[in-house]
Order: structure tokens, then sequence, then C-alpha cells
């Protein structure tokens, strides 16, 4: 931790990774078996070198939580994740004094008769601050920069949006009883997004934007193949295909790609070379999480769809 | 030589570049048309893209495509637009992106609409003037892209539509200043009063996750007391206490006032009068095919005068309903400014709606993230037998928090009640 009363954040360095290039960030997030297009592999190496906070937007599990951990990953860093909420406040956020511990120490004081000015001191000293993620990230990003993940920042309110913009623009955070405390590298900064409402363009401004989108169905196979090895290749193009022909229905909740996986896992335990309109009304619940999808689905021909799904073998990869 | 607007048409046909400052100037130019059509390119996202190009090989499309996206668009929604640019800017015609010799060749072009590639150099850089700008209206016009000029043209389609053909439920043509308020009697207005009176602070609240000091809550706030306990050497003799913020929320009301509303108009007018008057941040609007703000009229302390100040301005008073278009110019125009999570915001009307139902759904959708809650008030509701099955009120339906009905005195006091148990 650095106490800095002088503010020369500008003369820092970039930090020191071989990630030399776009491609090289693609090839390296490829081998933590990350599969990503190259407007996200260039989007993220640029995050890194302009440091510069990556804003994430995009449906509910497509992966970017999943981005922001492989990432701490290639970095080697510590992964430090803020999940909002309304309400969200700078006591569990940022920092917090540790209350009992300040009152055990005040009450051991008492009997030596102490200078209370000392006392003072004491309880307001590092030992008794409750790092929160915001300030840990500005602690721990020495060495190597930490990954900051703000998750879900749709959910979080105007104040802690505002909050966020001014820590996010100096990375440096003033605690009146102790001081100044800022970051010797910036930590890498990723905020997350649903859109279940619409962030303030002021921060979003400040910010690299990201839309994740599903992937297409060359590039689900791969992941399917990536993260469940133990499918069957005619299995996992059979399963994006019915993913890719679900995705464009009207769901409620359309299903991600962390349903897709689980889905491919379910059906692996199930020993299913093929797929087959029974196992998939028995497994279904893997993608939908709606009665009323499910109902949907159902009623819009499932057994269509797996037929489709078997189909088209000159589509694979 | 000057760079001259491009606005993105249906595909690329023109380019704009400025010549001899290699890729710098190419992303000048490129921000400008982007601007043009309606990004917001601040010069801090020009500087944040040029310091991406020291790291990336620039004579690869796909890495000017991925920097320039990431630092110029903010939103999900810009993606097309963006993608729909960069198209007709990076492209020829034929989908190949122009390379060095080709566009050493071009200078400032602009191509005229010759189909096969030889014709490109053939063209010529001796337009005149008129030619094209008459060029560049007939882009604008034929563009499906939000410029006002269309917005403008679409509005006054709309209404031209109307005064031909009325039919029976969207009533005609009538003015404001020859209805007889009168009829609304002191009584009823004096009640109207209490009630809104008793409906706003109800409203006007919402339980904040926050926290503020009050001595007299339950709550102890710990953090407080112990620093407030160091004074008197850690001894706590007085505990603080905290509880939730109550936060003023601010009402925003869209009232329809297109023909088929006509039966409520007088109540409804009294009604918006009564509340702009207590409560002196909201912001009232009016609708039929148009969008007004009608704030300022109803802040008149005579009732009479506020009102024909109101009609005089809203020209289409009972006119027909395009309520999608409304919607969106708010969303558009104040959304942005005045809405917050704090916001309530209600919608009086039957729902009865001629414009594109997709617009309605759309924008409805963006108007419901947008603020706290969104309340329709649909005075049909209170007849019976009425079931919301008109085109424009089942698209709208899924977006509202609440759906109540608002013909008379008693189901306001209906509304406050439910207001009151959320």
């Amino acid at each position: 931790m650095t106490l800095s009363q002088s503010g020369g954040t500008k003369g820092r360095k970039v930090p020191e990774i071989d990630l030399s290039s776009a491609e090289a960030v693609q090839e390296s997030i490829r081998n933590l078996d990350y599969i990503s297009d190259s407007t996200l592999a260039t989007t993220l190496f640029l995050a890194l070198k302009l440091e510069k906070p990556l804003f994430l937007e995009g449906e509910a599990g497509v992966g970017k939580t999943e981005l922001a951990k492989v990432l701490a990953k290639l970095l080697d860093t510590e992964l430090i994740r803020l999940q909002c909420y309304e309400g969200l406040d700078s006591n569990s956020a940022l920092y917090e004094w540790n209350y009992a511990k300040q009152l055990l120490h005040i009450k051991m004081e008492e009997g030596n008769k102490g200078d209370s000015k000392q006392v003072e001191k004491d309880i307001f000293s590092q030992e008794y601050l409750i790092e929160r993620p915001l300030l840990r990230a500005l602690v721990r990003s020495k060495e190597k920069p930490a990954v900051l993940l703000i998750d879900e920042i749709d959910r979080s309110d105007e104040e802690f949006e505002a909050f966020l913009l001014e820590i996010l623009s100096d990375f440096q955070i003033t605690i009146p009883e102790m001081g100044t405390i800022k970051a010797v590298r910036n930590p890498v900064v990723i905020l997350t997004s649903n859109r279940t409402r619409e962030i303030h363009d002021a921060l979003k401004r400040r910010c690299l934007y990201l839309w994740v989108d599903y992937p297409t169905f060359e590039k689900e196979v791969e992941i399917v193949r990536t993260k469940v090895p133990e499918a069957p290749p005619q299995l996992a193009e059979q399963i994006c295909r019915f993913m890719a022909e679900a995705r464009t229905m009207d769901f409620y909740k359309r299903p991600g790609v962390a349903e897709t996986l689980d889905w491919a896992q379910a059906l692996l335990a199930l020993h299913k070379e093929e797929l087959d309109a029974d196992s998939v009304r028995d497994t279904i619940g893997c993608i939908l999480k709606y009665q009323d999808d499910i109902k949907r689905l159902d009623e819009e021909g499932l057994d269509k769809m797996v037929a489709t799904a078997h189909l088209a073998p000159e589509v694979g990869v | 030589m000057t760079i001259r607007p491009v606005v993105a048409g249906s595909l690329p046909r023109r380019k704009v570049r400025v010549p001899g400052h290699g890729i710098e100037g190419e992303v000048i130019g490129f921000c400008r048309v982007l601007r043009r059509a309606g990004l917001k390119i601040t010069s801090g996202r020009i500087i944040d893209v040029f310091r991406s190009f020291e790291h990336l090989d620039v004579t690869n499309l796909d890495y000017v495509y991925a920097s320039t996206r990431a630092n110029m668009i903010s939103s999900s929604e810009e993606i097309s637009l963006f993608d729909a640019v960069f198209r007709q800017y990076w492209f020829d015609e034929q989908g190949n992106p122009y390379s060095d010799d080709n566009s050493e060749a071009m200078g400032d072009i602009f191509d005229e609409d010759i189909p096969d590639g030889a014709g490109e150099e053939g063209a010529g850089g001796e337009k005149s003037e008129d030619a094209e700008n008459q060029d560049q209206k007939e882009g604008k016009e034929s563009s499906g892209l939000p410029t006002e000029d269309d917005d403008a043209a679409t509005s006054e389609a709309g209404e031209s539509e109307d005064d031909e053909e009325g039919t029976p439920s969207y009533s005609p043509s009538e003015v404001l200043s020859g209805k007889d308020f009168s009829s609304f009697d002191a009584d009823q207005i004096a009640e109207l009063r209490r009630l809104i009176q008793k409906i706003v602070p109800k409203l006007a609240t919402k339980i904040s996750r926050r926290k503020k000091n009050d001595l007299n809550a339950r709550e102890i706030d710990l953090k407080r007391s112990v620093k407030k306990s160091i004074r008197t050497g850690g001894e706590v003799l007085r505990l603080f206490r905290r509880r939730r913020k109550i936060q003023k929320t601010q009402i925003i009301l869209i009232c329809d006032v297109s023909g088929s509303m006509d039966s409520y108009s007088q109540f409804l007018i009294q009604f918006l009068y009564s509340l702009q008057n207590e409560i002196k941040s909201l912001r009232t609007f009016v609708f039929s095919t148009r969008l007004t703000d009608a704030t300022p009229y109803l802040r008149h302390k005579d009732v009479k005068t506020a009102l024909s100040r109101l009609a005089s301005e809203v020209h289409d008073w009972s006119g027909g309903t395009q309520i999608g278009n409304c919607i969106r110019t708010f969303n558009y125009d104040y959304g942005r400014t005045i809405l917050n999570s704090r916001t309530i915001v209600m919608i009086i009307s039957d729902g009865w709606d001629r414009g594109d139902t997709e617009t309605l759904g759309e924008e409805m959708e963006r108007l419901n993230k947008k603020c706290h809650r969104l309340i329709w008030l649909n005075p049909l509701l209170g007849s019976a037998g009425y079931r919301p099955i008109d085109r424009g009120m089942r698209t709208a339906l899924p977006y509202c928090d609440d759906f109540m009905s608002a013909h008379n005195l008693d189901s306001l006091v209906e509304m406050t009640e439910h207001i009151a148990r959320i």
C-alpha cells in the first residue's frame, strides 16, 4: 500500500505482460479454453494497453464473467470481484473499519490510562481496516495489476455509479483517518451488465465497450468441444444446432452458452450419443428455466427441431 | 479540400477521405461521418482510437474495426449503425476494402451510381455543389436512420393521414377552446384536489436502500457510535441510529389527448392541472400524434388561462393516436435527462394506437428500463367487459408495472390505495 502525497499517475508503466498483439491475446485465452473472435480479442488487448476499463454487455450466460476469470488467469493475478446490488455502499465496496476489534482495543487500553490520542491513532491503522473489493484492487495491484470484476453493474443504483466514476478516473481512494491510497498500477477493470437498466453515459464513455453476442454455430461447437471434450462430436453439433434454433424463438429467457454447456454435461451423463426428442424433454430444464418457455418449445415442435438438429451435416466444423 | 458529410444509407457508394494524411486522415473522416450519423464522438474518444492504433497493425481492417468500435459506441443499439457506416466508409460497393492503390486515385471523389467497379475512377471529381446536395438529400431520405428530417416527415405524414381518414373511434378534430369545462362543478374540483393531495405524498416517495442518521430509528449505527465514543475514551455513552432514507420520486405524466379519449378529457385536464399545481417537480406531457411538454402551460394559476394556453399550443388535440412515436420522442428528447431510477411514469391513455406497434413495444421496453415504475392508467378499464385486447394496449401491457383504471374519482381512490400498498 502506498500512502502518497504526490499525484504522479502519468508516468506509470504499462503492465509487462507477454501479450504483444491482439492475435497473441486471442491465442493465449484460447489456450485457457476461452473461444473468442477477433473483435473480442482486439478489444481486450486494447483494454490492457490503454488501461481503460472494459464494459461488457450481453445477454445472461454468454461468458462475460468468465472472460474476467480467464483474464485473471492469463495475467496470473488475483481476481477481485465486486457483485453489485441495489444499495451497495462504500462500506461494502470500498472499506470498513473493524468496529468490534476497535472496541476491544479501546476497552483494553482503558486500564492502561493511556493517551486517548494514541488510542485513536492505533485503532485507525491498517490493522483495523477491512479491505473491500475496490480498495483491495488498488492495494493488490503492485508488481502485477489485479483484475477487478465489477459484476452486474446494472443492479446497483445511481449513487454507486457516480461513486465508481470517481474511483475509475483516478484509481485512488481517500480514507479520512489515514490519507490517500493510490494504486501503484492501475488494476484491469471489467464491468459487466445484463442490461436490466441503462447505465449512465458518463460511466460508459470512460470504458471500452464490447457487446458479447451469442456465439456462431461453429464457435459454439468449438466451445462445447473444448469445455466438454468427452462429448461425441455429432452430439456437440446437434446440441449447438438445436440451441441456435432455440435462440431464434421468442423466449422469456433465451438460453446462453452456460446453458449449452450444462446441457452437454447432462446428456453426457445420460450416455447419449445423439440427440433424441425424449432425452431433450427429460433434460429441458438445463436450457429453459421458465415453465412458459418449456410449454412454448413443446408447442412449436420440439420433435421437428430435434430432426433439424440432425440434418445439415455439411455445416459441420 | 473539405470533408463532406455522408449519411449512412442502404449501402455504400460514396466515400469521404482526407487525402495525404494516411490512416489519421481516414480515421478523422470516419469519425465525422459517425458523428453525422448520430453517434456521440468526443475528442477523447478519437484520441483513444489513435492511442489504440499505436498498438495495432492498422493495415488490417479487422483491427481498425474492433478498435474504433470499442471506442466509439456505448450501447448495443449503436452496433448496427456503426457497422453500416463502417461498411460504407471502408469498403467499396463490391464489399472489398479500399486498397492503397485505388484510394490514391480516388482522392476526394464522390462516386456516381455506376454499378461496375471499372467506372469508379471514371466518375471524376467535378460534380457541382447542387448535385452533391441533391445527392445527400436523397441519401438521407432513403436511409433507415433516425435523422431529424425523417422524424419530421413521419409525423407530418401521420397528421395528414389523420385528417383524411378519421374512423369513428378517433373522433374528428375538435379544439380545446370549444369545450365546456365549467360542467365540472366546484365541489367535484375541490374533491379532486383533496384526493390529489392525498395521492401525492404516497406517490412521491420511495424507500431507499441507503441509510441516513436518525436518533429515533431502531437500527444502531455502529460505525458512528464507535467513532463518537472515542471522544469519551472509548465508552459508548450514546448510541447513534440510522434508518432507510426516503427518497423523493419524480413523477412524469404522459397523457393521451387524442380523439378516442375525448369523453374523459374534461376530467383528465382537471386532473393534470391539479396534479401540476400540487407537485411542482411534476412534468406533464400530452400527446396524440405529437408529444408536447405541457408543464409550462399548466403551471398558470388560473385554470382557464392555463387551459387556453395549452390548447393554443397543442394543435392536434383530439386527433389520432401514435403512442409508439410519441413515447419514442419522449425517450429520445427527454428520457435521457429526466428519467432515473426514482421516476414514476404514468401514461394515461386508452391504448388505441394507429401507429406502429413494433415501435411501441420497443419504446415501452426502453421506458420501463429507465424508470422506477411505469403505470398505465386506462379509463376504459372502468367500463364493464373491457379487455385490453386491442393491438396497442396488448403490446404495451407487458412493460407496465401497473395497469389501472382512471375514469372517475373512485378509481383514483383505488389507485392511490394500490400504490400505497406497493
